[in-house]
């Protein structure tokens, strides 16, 4: 019986960070902007962008093979509810990953979110994220919307949230009274620093696609956030995952709605921003025992917006019959995502290659460039 | 130490009233309290408002004028006892309904949302009777009774304990669902009529009774250090709303709970086998490949792949047990999902056989690190659990988190240690665990050494000023106003029921200490002072005088603030008071 998803609304967290001028003031602002997407529990790629050119796809899938979805350039497909992003891809902003992952095959969801996040090859080595490092080394300082600030985000000097609440603003000499008592506190010291100057109209929780329009909405502003970071969770397809309907296409759809608004929001301010996707892993090639798929290797990423080089699906593509699967079971990672996710880094940031491989990757040196953003 | 800040490490802390004693005293108190598994109480509290359903409908003032004949003058004294212990009547009892109790009556029939008559049918005088009479003895606090006032009348509050009424209740939940989706997909209803049919019927929020009935017995009951611990393997071993019916958590709590005081192994079957769990980590249509589900599958050429869902298998091992460092493989993760294959089937409506059916079990031996599991099924997962709960990783790892619990979020290697012995030597006995950990408290924690998580600072609180627990429950839908324990501990991230993931709330202050989360609890305060300054009469000179010392700076702070809201501040979010 399909419990999950009953009477649930769209689901999702945004963080907004990167505002600039804060910490730094002196520092030459980009005026690009960037949203990166988390897609918690490991997304799916062979349903997100399946290859359709490949006749193994159809021999291990059966309840959660998509069916219907439309070709993008006669090997790799895109899943029907994906149609903002299929009509971003033909006029050139959207191009696609496939086959790739972080190099970590454990299948661990929280070894893996932890290694997504700090971009470290071994989970539980750093305590920072490779976003937030990122913006570190770019002089930005960093506000989430978020309510505790994702590891990814960690490792930025100035970490600052804020997050819509039901409760009552706190008056001023009420922040006084404890900004006092906290500040011997190596630990709360300047924690309301900001929060209890800040005026902020949040939008209503839970509508992700509202919070997509506020994020919209301060990226505008001259020192407003120049990054922002969503989360979608609910991509851990186990069971009943479905295929052109269900879960996981629901998942999808919302996705699609949401990037459309966010879009629709940015206006002109589109044409200079980047989305990107990130998941801790792909799932099994083959589909398990309960219409769904188990933790897996590689997966597909998305990359949106104005500055992407559109209109393609970068792949090595290692193929599904068995022999070529990590293990007998998953797609295996033939782009490592970091070399994507460093000239994400690159171009929105502005920061050289050595910065990149020592601050962002620690010490990874991205084997190749693969031209999937365009050159300014 | 001294056993202040031991019952803030081992328990919720202390109220103005609290007298210290020697440490000894309490370290021989709270294992004592750890020996046994305690009554649980406040569930008679809800339970008994199962019946007022239907209880006012059709039954006039003249029906209750001509019912109160035949009450005695005794009876009615009795009756206006109740209305007096209700606090809606303050006159004399005396038998005679006059006109202060006629307001009562009133008073009491609109509190519960029905037409004030000011007369008494013998069925809403025996509803007082229960509502109120039956708590006398308890001498609980007024916030109490809003639990009795859920209404019954539109939305369904049942939380069963029993594991076999909650399975019905999922199973009749399961056919509505299946039928109003049906409806739907006819075009017969549309989507809002659907969600509106829905909450008339199953408005039930069961996971909010979790958080109040724990907050209940929290700051009234006896057995704080018990609790800690008891919320502690909730934690462990987490289930989310999520994905999990509601009404599985309180038969779920229940059944970790009446294993704390047996040992490790026991907690992890039962843990595992518990629909809820598989429910939460999917595990109930597993199929083995060679199961009768499978063969079948094949007879029938049905278009469905015969194979396990690994994910409760995965973290059985990952986060239950061994974790990664134990360097299993996935051929291990293979086998314990074939162990699990058939568990979870609530369909089946068979509690004497925990819900287990081998129509998708895999049938013969199944490996995992090397070990062979062969035999019946229930004596293949129950030797599998006892084998992982005996891995000296599973020792190392419950130690680990215990520490980072209890003791700090980096834990000297020794405390672990020292656990983690106790553990082994002991073929993990629970009670001498949590025992163990209790010295390890004393020895190896500090002042100020665990930053508090948010709900463990929130029953401090209420601990501290003796109740003004935000109890009241109007069943009206899920969003209504802050004034309820649930929605304040969402607010503050941090409702229990809402685990985001199976590894269960982080220990780590790093996780909780965001500027965001810690104007939420400068909030918090703010919201609540006026009700403890005028309904609870809490006195912050007082109180902090026992907090930090009569004599201290931080009780004269207290004491020179200029309203009573900056004065609760001044306690409630002082670093002191914010960390054990």
């Amino acid at each position: 019986m399909e419990r999950r998803n009953f009477l649930k609304g769209s689901l999702g967290t945004l963080y907004m960070m990167a505002s600039p001028n804060m910490a730094f003031p002196d520092v030459k602002l980009s005026d690009k902007r960037l949203l990166v997407v988390l897609l918690r529990g490991g997304l799916d790629g062979l349903a997100t962008i399946p290859p359709l050119g490949d006749k193994n796809l159809s021999k291990i899938r059966k309840d959660v093979l998509v069916q219907g979805a439309n070709d993008l350039d006669g090997f790799f497909g895109i899943h029907p509810n994906l149609s903002f992003l299929e009509n971003e891809y033909q006029s050139g902003n959207a191009a696609f990953v496939h086959a790739t992952s972080f190099p970590y095959t454990g299948r661990s969801h929280f070894d893996g979110q932890n290694i997504m996040e700090t971009g470290s090859e071994q989970a539980y080595a750093v305590t920072s994220g490779w976003v937030g490092r990122a913006m570190n080394a770019a002089g930005f300082s960093s506000l989430a919307v978020s309510l505790p600030i994702p590891i990814i985000l960690r490792g930025n000097q100035v970490n600052s949230n804020y997050f819509p609440t039901n409760f009552a603003k706190a008056s001023k000499s009420h922040y006084a009274d404890v900004e006092k008592m906290w500040q011997s506190d190596s630990q709360l010291n300047g924690m309301l620093k900001d929060i209890s100057s800040r005026e902020m109209h949040m939008p209503g929780r839970g509508d992700t696609k509202e919070l997509v329009s506020f994020a919209a909405k301060e990226m505008h502003k001259p020192n407003g956030p120049r990054v922002g970071l969503l989360e979608i969770d609910g991509f851990d397809t186990h069971a009943l995952q479905g295929n052109e309907q269900g879960d996981h296409a629901e998942l999808l759809d919302d996705l699609d709605n949401i990037l459309k608004s966010f879009k629709r929001d940015m206006g002109t301010l589109y044409d200079d921003t980047v989305i990107v996707t990130v998941t801790e892993f792909g799932r099994t090639a083959f589909e398990n025992g309960t219409q769904g798929t188990d933790h897996g290797w590689a997966s597909s990423m998305i990359l949106a917006g104005g500055l992407v080089e559109g209109k393609q699906v970068v792949s090595d593509w290692p193929g599904l019959e068995k022999r070529n699967l990590f293990e007998d079971r998953d797609l295996k990672m033939t782009i490592d995502a970091r070399d994507i996710y460093a000239e994400v880094v690159k171009t929105v940031f502005g920061l050289e290659d050595d910065v990149i491989s020592e601050h962002v990757f620690l010490g990874y040196k991205p084997k190749k460039y693969y031209g999937l953003l365009k050159k300014s | 130490m001294d056993s202040k800040l031991a019952s803030r490490k081992l328990g919720y802390g202390f109220s103005s009233q609290y007298q210290e004693i020697p440490l000894s005293d309490f370290v021989v108190n709270a294992k004592k309290e750890l020996e046994t598994v305690p009554k649980f109480n406040p569930w008679r509290l809800i339970s008994v408002e199962r019946k007022k359903k239907k209880l006012f409908d059709k039954q006039t003032k003249e029906d209750a004028a001509n019912d109160e004949k035949s009450f005695t003058k005794q009876y009615k004294k009795k009756l206006q006892e109740y209305l007096k212990l209700a606090r809606f009547y303050n006159s004399s009892i005396d038998g005679d309904f006059g006109k202060g109790t006629r307001a009562a009556i009133i008073g009491w029939q609109e509190y519960l949302d029905k037409e004030g008559t000011g007369y008494l049918t013998k069925k809403q005088a025996k509803l007082l009777k229960k509502q109120f009479g039956e708590y006398l003895g308890y001498n609980y606090p007024r916030e109490m009774h809003n639990l009795a006032t859920w209404d019954l009348s539109t939305s369904d509050l049942r939380y069963p304990t029993s594991i076999k009424l909650a399975v019905n209740h999922l199973l009749e939940m399961d056919s509505e669902r299946k039928r109003l989706r049906a409806l739907l997909a006819a075009g017969e209803i549309t989507n809002n009529e659907l969600q509106r049919l829905w909450w008339k019927k199953y408005n039930t929020f069961a996971w909010w009774r979790d958080t109040q009935t724990r907050s209940i017995d929290v700051v009234y009951g006896d057995t704080p250090t018990f609790n800690r611990f008891w919320h502690f393997w909730i934690n462990y071993f987490p289930i989310s709303v999520d994905a999990v019916e509601a009404e599985l958590f309180g038969n779920y709590y229940l059944t970790l709970r009446k294993n704390m005081a047996s040992n490790f192994s026991d907690l992890l079957y039962d843990a595992t086998w518990h629909p809820a769990m598989q429910l939460y980590l999917s595990n109930q249509e597993s199929t083995g490949p060679n199961s009768k589900r499978a063969k079948n599958i094949k007879k029938n050429r049905e278009k469905k792949i015969a194979a396990i869902n690994e994910n409760l298998a995965r973290e059985l091992l990952e986060l239950f047990t061994l974790t990664p460092a134990a360097g299993y493989t996935q051929d291990d993760v293979n086998g314990t999902a074939y162990v699990l294959t058939g568990w979870g089937q609530v369909w089946d409506d068979d509690v004497k056989e925990g819900y287990f059916n081998d129509w998708r079990h895999e049938p013969g031996a199944h490996k995992v690190l090397g070990k062979k599991y062969s035999g019946k099924p229930k004596e293949k997962l129950k030797a599998l659990c006892s084998d992982l709960a005996m891995h000296p990783m599973t020792a190392r790892h419950v130690a680990n988190k215990l520490s980072l619990h209890f003791i700090s979020d980096t834990p000297p290697e020794e405390a672990i240690e020292f656990i983690e012995n106790v553990y082994n030597q002991s073929s993990g006995d629970l009670v001498k665990i949590h025992q163990a950990v209790v010295d390890a408290v004393i020895k190896y924690s500090d002042n100020s050494t665990k930053f508090l998580q948010p709900e463990l600072w929130f029953f401090n609180i209420h601990k501290a000023v003796g109740g003004g627990l935000p109890l009241k429950f109007l069943g009206q839908g899920d969003n209504w106003g802050n004034d309820q324990t649930n929605n304040i501990l969402f607010e503050m991230g941090h409702l229990n029921s809402r685990t985001p993931q199976p590894n269960g709330w982080s220990d780590l202050a790093v996780d909780w200490l965001t500027p965001e989360m810690m104007d939420r609890r400068v909030r918090y305060i703010i919201q609540l002072s006026p009700k403890l300054e005028y309904k609870l009469k809490f006195d912050p000179d007082e109180y902090a005088g026992n907090f930090f010392g009569k004599d201290s700076a931080e009780a004269a702070e207290v004491k020179a603030a200029p309203t009573f809201t900056r004065a609760c501040l001044k306690i409630f979010c002082h670093p002191k008071f914010m960390r054990t």
